[in-house]
């Protein structure tokens, strides 16, 4: 068994904003509603799992007015369902993240006190799952046209399917026409099929949770490409995927 | 030869293969991966791997390779020898 702790959060992304440099605090619950089930002549309360769940984040930290920093990221209160993931075990290929389908901001606070940095927090509610994966890209800069990531190896294929999480906090095209990042597999580790494929992106930040069905097969990683021809191209990116 | 039918990858190095084939574990900017997209044909995929790709649906086996050959190019496009524009069966 391996503990963790505040150095080992590799990530935070909401919606392709990168907010772990800006946050002191973030609490993640997810709960299994139940149904109270007691009648009379129980002497005890009864409860059944009514098969529904749902999960709530909060998060906490710094204020920074900078471009893509905490304020920026948080102000909007658009109400739209975003994508987050959060590195719990570091930021490395195989590591488990959390992935949230759609959590919706539903708070911002900003506060000020004398002799302190400003603060901020926001709280997210679910409409949609969570669910644990792994690293396949860890949040990271890069500038190749393209390249593959370090394969999972699940020792077995499986055959329920996944959700692929990709996330892209910054981009400069340098004359590229869009950048694309894609979830491949493998059975032989040799030959890679795509699996899963983001829609093309333009402008960070983005996100975007994928679905696939059926058969996942036994290695699984990430692979970024810049398409069309350019210079000086640059990207923060990650990728993750969550075998069902 | 077989038909490409969703978005493939893999190396055609021989040095590399036999890598792979023997469970080294070799580095993403050794292995030369070529990128292929649906619709096209190919001949050279890692042989261990077509029996996958074919359960999968990945790829799909063409019939009759010349025939192919004549559907994806034109005749200028073709293999020749020996300065003959008609078609040499051994390009085939």
């Amino acid at each position: 068994m391996t503990k963790y702790g505040g150095a080992d959060i590799g990530f935070l992304l909401v919606g392709g904003y990168s907010v772990h440099s800006y946050v002191t605090a973030v609490d993640e619950n997810h709960e299994a509603i139940l149904e109270e089930t007691t009648v009379l002549g129980d002497t005890w309360e009864t409860k059944a799992l009514v098969n529904l769940r749902q999960f709530a984040l909060s998060v906490s930290g710094f204020y920074d007015d900078v471009a893509g920093a905490s304020n920026e990221a948080l102000v909007g209160l658009s109400g739209a369902s975003q994508v987050a993931c959060m590195g719990f075990e570091g930021n490395t290929v195989g590591k488990k993240f959390i992935g949230f389908q759609g959590p919706v901001q539903t708070t911002y606070k900003r506060t000020a006190t004398r002799g302190a940095l400003h603060k901020v927090a926001a709280d997210y509610r679910g409409s949609g799952q969570l669910e644990e994966g792994l690293v396949h890209w860890p949040l990271a800069t890069v500038s190749g046209a393209t390249a593959d990531g370090t394969a999972v190896d699940n020792t077995a294929s499986s055959a329920l399917g996944g959700s692929a999480y990709f996330q892209v906090s910054a981009l400069v095209l340098g004359g590229y026409t869009n950048l694309a990042l894609k979830v491949l597999h493998s059975s032989d580790d040799i030959s890679y099929p795509a699996l899963a494929t983001a829609t093309v992106v333009t402008a960070a930040p983005a996100a975007e949770r994928v679905t696939v069905a059926g058969t996942v097969n036994r290695y699984t990683k990430g692979q970024y490409t810049f398409t069309g021809a350019g210079a000086g191209q640059s990207a923060s990116i990650f990728i993750g995927f969550k075998r069902n | 030869m077989y038909r490409i039918l969703v978005e493939l990858s893999y190396p055609t190095d021989p040095a590399v293969l036999a890598r792979l084939r023997a469970h080294e574990d070799v580095p993403w900017e050794e292995r030369g991966m070529t990128v292929h997209l649906p619709g096209e044909l190919v001949t050279d995929v890692p042989e261990e791997s077509v029996p996958w790709l074919l359960e999968q649906g990945v790829l799909e086996r063409v019939a009759g390779g010349g025939m192919d050959l004549l559907v994806v190019g034109t005749a200028g496009q073709l293999g020749h020898s020996g300065g003959s524009e008609g078609l040499d069966g051994g390009d085939l």
